[in-house]
């Protein structure tokens, strides 16, 4: 499938909504970590998942602490969260400041990785449904400790994916200098889905 | 001396234990004296209700079993008396019409000192 498979202008608004739907969602992380959070420009990408390089997504080295969560209805997605899992520990460690002592700490490692996950996808996917005017329901978030290849493996991999839309983006904590990746990954009926979506929107908007 | 009928009772209802950790502590560190109850998912809140008669509800909307939305509905239906804020990460418009709808309050997550701030300042307002 070429990339062509959305137009120059629909492949705008998206960026575009996606822009704004990270903004909300750093906004969050920013209230969750009380620290600035700096973002790089979006990226769409569209693939055979053949024609996907493993290095070429190579974002993280080393076990990285991932969240994802499967959103429904007017808009079909997976989305992950990832961070290094050393940082995914110093944000948790941010949110739950003295509320739990050292010893209790990891125990809530999963549970508080959940919830952050949780704020900061649905923040995203509601901001960005809210303006394509639909509406959605989201799974409950899985967390788990990874590595970035078996993660993308995974995704590539998956029989119902005959094509992948990487939304992307890098979100940095300035204090930690963490660094997290936000990835959306769609199927061909979804993405058919948003085609028509978008379009509804840039009829209004003109 | 308290007056023990200052004492409210404080429902918190979330799938998530961290989530409820923290409300629990913002809540507590304001009204050392209020007694918290907590409930894990929609049906524990219905059941909760009628056992523990709580003045205030947080509910949270995305959890397995009935969401936090019905669970609202039911127990508003029955006893509208409760004060009910709606606290989530999902900050769709629709949650919000929804919650506005029931007559509750809509609080988006995270939980930090100011959201809960924001569902106290509904539990002691007017109304």
């Amino acid at each position: 499938m070429p990339l062509s498979a959305l137009s120059d202008l629909q492949k705008d608004a998206l960026t575009e909504l996606f822009n704004i739907g990270v903004s909300r969602a750093a906004a969050c992380l920013s209230e969750i970590v009380a620290d600035e959070i700096l973002l790089s420009a979006p990226k769409i990408e569209l693939f055979h998942p053949s024609a996907v390089s493993v290095d070429e997504f190579m974002v993280f080295d080393g076990p990285i602490g991932s969240v994802t969560q499967r959103f429904t209805g007017g808009i079909e997605t997976e989305v992950l969260l990832l961070f290094p899992e050393k940082q995914a520990l110093e944000i948790i460690h941010d949110m739950l400041g003295n509320t739990v002592s050292l010893s209790e700490f990891t125990e809530f490692e999963q549970e508080a990785m959940c919830e952050i996950g949780n704020v900061i996808l649905n923040a995203c996917v509601a901001t960005m449904a809210d303006l394509l005017g639909v509406d959605f329901e989201s799974s409950m978030p899985i967390y788990a400790i990874e590595n970035f290849t078996t993660i993308l493996h995974r995704a590539i991999h998956n029989p119902g994916q005959p094509l992948l839309l990487l939304l992307h983006i890098n979100m940095i904590i300035e204090r930690h200098q963490s660094q997290g990746y936000l990835m959306f990954l769609m199927t061909i009926p979804s993405l058919n889905a948003l085609r028509a979506h978008l379009d509804r929107f840039l009829e209004n908007i003109r | 001396m308290t007056d023990t009928s200052d004492i409210r009772t404080l429902l918190i209802t979330d799938d998530s234990r961290v989530a409820r950790l923290m409300i629990r502590a913002f809540v507590l560190a304001k009204h050392h004296d209020w007694v918290i109850i907590e409930a894990d998912s929609g049906n524990a809140a219905l059941e909760s209700v009628e056992k523990d008669h709580p003045h205030y509800c947080t509910m949270d909307i995305n959890m397995p079993g009935i969401n936090g939305t019905e669970a609202a509905r039911q127990i508003l239906e029955k006893y509208p008396a409760i004060k009910m804020v709606l606290f989530s990460a999902n900050i769709q418009e629709s949650n919000k019409s929804r919650a506005a709808q029931l007559g509750a309050k809509f609080v988006a997550k995270p939980v930090t000192e100011n959201s809960v701030a924001q569902a106290l300042a509904f539990f002691e307002g007017p109304g």
